[in-house]
């Protein structure tokens, strides 16, 4: 599938490191092993960092400012540790930078996403982006605050999802 | 005495147009998700955890619907929807689990988008009833009526049901995740027995504050939680039940499932390392966000109606004189009824253990009749119990023979809370598609052999516990007696625990010995409590006799020739 | 029970000393469902997607009804089982795998208490045993 910001389908600006190849000039994502190689190119050149499920986040930290996008990466949909490393990367470590959803999440997943602070999906399945911006619209309310700081509602904690 | 439960019912939440709006939306994705397995579109490994995330289990002979039962409040007209489904797309009947959940066995998947928006009319759903999420949050059967609680529970209760709701962050963990709260010192809920167990009081400033247990569960492990937090304030509950989940979700074992819950984490990082570990998330989360202000509380108790308690200055002295007057309805006041915070009123419990029947089965025309009573008596309120059996709460002491009279014309006037008849059983073999071998049958024929109410009230309290399978759906390590099906070649077989308990008394029971086939098992639980009857002393019950001697003493009776 | 010469039918697979798979983790069968003899012969069960009820691979589709099944040899029944979940109606159903049956029933009957159980209904439920209907679907 494309790659998808907000429910819709979106320009890919980023390259992927090459193993065993030199990172090319421009805006690039490394693997966490290769993220000093890419703080060693030009401040303005963009990177990108893409880490697996069992990092902590907060290794991060120092290289944060330089960083434009943090790939998260569910290698089953079932495995939900990178929700909690997005969430973190937003409320502790402050990043505003993209966070791009990558492995096999499913589009029942996409609300749970954006509502941890992911911004981009790039996933290996097959479904129309149809399938995931209706995933995205179907619920309208949510009950517990998220990093996406909704509009309350006025009751408890509820809040109303922007669905656009 | 009926109220307008469609405003504000009492003793749950109130939905309002917003909620409303919620459940519909949430049957409207689940009729879209059927669509899609259906059409191939999701494999049934990708539907699965969509379907158990609405209750959806494929179980022994067809699919099987759990519906939750929130801090296990529900009114009469919930009530008889549940009968409306049972009659509708069942075989009429339902089963009330220890989770304070009704499962429906014979469930069509075509069927369940219909259902659920039957259940949504009545502001009821099946949401995060399975899964690797937050499970329904359980509460004291008792809550907001017994005399002997601090503080009511249920509010909190709610806001928990609403927060867990699709938390986007929680919604799949290595683990399901189960809460209690209670707000009695006298645990009613199995607070130690859960992911997370909270025990409620009143603080200094007159909001509450939160004793927190963690790494509780039964299972193939049972572990006794563990004390995490003294007296955390009310306004930081949530930050903190976020940052104890949070650590569950980052550093839970996701490679073996047996060893995925969070009973595993704590017991391997220690509770030290665990607790550093929360107070660390804990100290660098956004607390403003997620401050539970006493307003936000306000508001949501502000939506739970309360019952209008109104009696007759005679009405305990009525009672006592209608005790005398009947026996039997003595010996069932004794048994099945708890004593409420208003001296006019009394919680009754409404037996779902007939005997020889299987605990926790209601049929259609049950549910509604106890629906009707809770109109007649209850405020429209009932309370499904961890034991499997239905409260209601607030029963004017003047109207209990009444109440009692209608019951036992329909077989549900059963004496036997808390005895030998009151018997814990999971479905067992003959529904669950995980089960070793079948525990309703051996129910049947225990409640049956001790079916005589004088014998029952004889031996006394008595927790008999039965699971099907290492899983302990049916508590077996909780039990005074736990019994444990397992499999030996296609063959059912019983081990059995003695000692267990989930009060505050809280203990997990030990394996006796070799298990038993399944034509011993009855008999031998009889020896056992002939055993205990000749070696107790005066006043003991099972448990303290137990205790006193030591498993050896009933070993022999177990293990004797038949 | 108990005065079968167990020991004469090795299991092909382990026993289940692990226990059962909880749902929700795995949509591999659990063992203990598939396990069988080397002699012998077994029948084919899966659960029909739509309504989940219990279904035996019949000589044409799949029944209602265990009687209707087809009976293969345990030697065969592999090959069936592999090709029963790549047929043109397997999308129609959940869960396929093969069921021991009992050498010294008359009928067709499964060897353990669990297929008996899927095969005649919940014993503490006589009425809802599966209904004999001479169709198949
Ligand atoms: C029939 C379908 C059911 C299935 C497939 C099922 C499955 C399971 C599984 C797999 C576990 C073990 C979880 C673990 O330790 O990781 C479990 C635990 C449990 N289940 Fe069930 N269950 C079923 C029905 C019930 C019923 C009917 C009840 C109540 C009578 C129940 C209440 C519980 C409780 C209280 C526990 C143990 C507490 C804990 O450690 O979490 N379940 N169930
Ligand atoms: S204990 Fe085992 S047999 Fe009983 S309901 Fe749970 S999983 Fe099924």
């Amino acid at each position: 599938m494309p790659l998808l910001e907000n429910g819709h389908v979106t320009e890919d600006r980023w390259a992927q490191a090459i193993a065993g190849e030199a990172l090319p000039a421009g805006a690039v994502i490394v693997p966490l092993e290769r993220l000093e190689e890419g703080l060693a190119r030009p401040k303005d050149a963009p990177l990108g960092v893409a880490i697996g499920p069992d990092v902590d986040v907060a290794v991060l930290r120092p290289a944060l400012p330089r960083l434009g996008l943090v790939a998260v990466t569910f290698p089953s949909f079932r495995d939900g540790r990178a929700f909690t490393q997005a969430r973190a990367l937003r409320e502790h470590l402050s990043f505003t930078g993209e966070i791009r959803a990558t492995g096999t999440p499913l589009p029942d997943q996409y609300e749970f996403l954006l509502r941890c602070g992911v911004t981009t999906v790039q996933t290996d399945r097959a479904e129309d982006v149809a399938v995931w911006q209706q995933a995205h619209e179907i619920i309208s309310i949510a009950y517990q605050p998220s990093v996406l700081h909704e509009r309350p509602q006025g009751l408890g904690l509820r809040r109303f999802l922007a669905t656009d | 005495m009926s109220t307008d439960t469609a405003t504000q019912p009492v003793g749950r939440y109130a939905y309002d147009e917003v909620d409303r709006t919620f459940l519909s939306q949430r049957v409207a994705q689940f009729r879209e998700q059927v669509g899609r397995r259906v059409a191939g579109d999701l494999s049934e490994d990708e539907f699965k955890p969509l379907r158990l995330m609405n209750g959806l289990y494929l179980q022994l002979h067809a699919y099987m619907l759990r519906v939750a039962v929130p801090y296990g409040m529900m009114g009469a007209d919930q009530m008889r929807e549940l009968a409306h489904i049972a009659r509708t797309y069942d075989r009429d009947y339902g089963h009330f689990t220890t989770r304070q959940n009704i499962q429906f066995n014979w469930i069509r998947l075509e069927d369940t988008p219909d259902i659920l928006e039957r259940l949504a009319g009545v502001n009821m759903h099946a949401i995060q009833t399975s899964g690797n999420c937050i499970r329904n949050v359980t509460c004291d059967e008792f809550a907001g009526a017994a005399a002997d609680e601090l503080l009511d529970p249920r509010i909190h209760a709610e806001i928990l049901r609403q927060w867990s709701t699709l938390h986007p962050e929680f919604s799949f963990l290595p683990r399901k995740f189960k809460i209690a709260i209670s707000g009695s010192p006298h645990d009613r809920v199995a607070a130690r027995f859960h992911d997370i167990g909270l025990v409620a009081h009143p603080g200094p400033n007159g909001r509450p504050v939160f004793d927190v247990f963690v790494g509780g569960g039964l299972g193939r492990t049972p572990i006794i939680g563990v004390h995490l937090c003294h007296d955390l304030p009310e306004e930081d509950l949530l930050a903190y039940l976020e940052a104890v989940v949070r650590v569950y979700n980052a550093y839970g074992r996701r490679d073996n499932m047996y060893k995925a819950r969070i009973k595993i984490l704590v017991q391997a990082l220690g509770v030290e390392q665990f607790r550093e570990k929360v107070d660390a998330e804990f100290a660098q989360m956004n607390r403003a966000d997620y401050r539970l202000e006493p307003a936000i509380v306000e508001g949501i108790r502000a939506r739970f109606g309360i019952p209008d308690l109104d009696a007759p200055a005679d009405a305990a002295q009525k009672l006592d004189s209608d005790r005398k007057a009947d026996a039997r309805f003595d010996r069932w006041v004794r048994t099945n009824t708890h004593a409420h915070r208003h001296e006019g009123f009394i919680s009754a419990v409404v037996s779902i253990k007939p005997d020889g029947g299987i605990p926790g089965d209601v049929t259609a025309d049950q549910m509604d009749l106890i629906a009707d009573l809770a109109d007649e008596f209850s405020f429209g309120e009932i309370r499904v119990t961890h034991m499997q059996n239905v409260v209601l709460g607030h029963v004017r002491k003047d109207r209990l023979r009444d109440l009692w009279l209608r019951l036992d014309g329909a077989g549900l006037g059963t004496p036997n809370i808390g005895l030998v008849g009151d018997i814990i059983a999971c479905p067992g073999l003959d529904y669950c598609a995980l089960a070793n071998a079948r525990s309703i049958p051996i129910a049947q024929k225990l409640s049956a052999r001790f079916a005589n109410p004088e014998l029952q009230e004889n031996i006394g309290t008595l927790r008999i516990n039965i699971s099907g399978c290492i899983n302990a759906c049916g508590h077996h390590h909780a039990g005074h007696i736990g019994i444990l099906g397992v499999d030996k070649r296609g063959e059912e077989f019983f081990q059995l625990t003695l000692g267990g308990s989930a009060e505050n008394d809280v203990a997990i029971g030990q394996i006796i010995g070799p298990a038993l086939p399944e034509d011993e098992t009855v008999d031998a639980i009889a020896r056992l409590i002939d055993t205990y009857l000749v070696l107790r002393n005066e006043g003991e019950a099972f448990i303290d006799t137990y205790r006193r001697l030591g498993a050896a003493s009933f070993k022999d009776a177990v293990y004797a020739p038949a | 029970m108990g005065a079968r010469a167990w020991t004469a039918h090795p299991f092909t697979a382990v026993e289940a000393v692990t226990g059962p798979l909880p749902e929700g983790i795995s949509s591999e069968v659990d063992v203990r469902n598939n396990r069988r003899d080397m002699t012998g012969a077994s029948v084919i069960t899966a659960n029909r997607l739509l309504d989940g009820r219990i279904v035996w691979l019949a000589p044409q589709g799949w029944s209602e009804v265990i009687s209707q099944a087809r009976v293969f040899d345990n030697a065969a029944v592999e090959d069936a089982i592999k090709q029963a979940k790549v047929a043109a109606d397997a999308g129609t159903v959940v869960g396929i795998y093969g069921v021991q049956l009992d050498p010294e029933a008359t009928k067709i009957t499964p060897l353990t208490v669990r297929e008996r159980i899927r095969a005649f209904g919940p014993t503490v439920h006589p009425d809802f045993a599966p209904v004999e209907t001479p169709h198949v679907h």
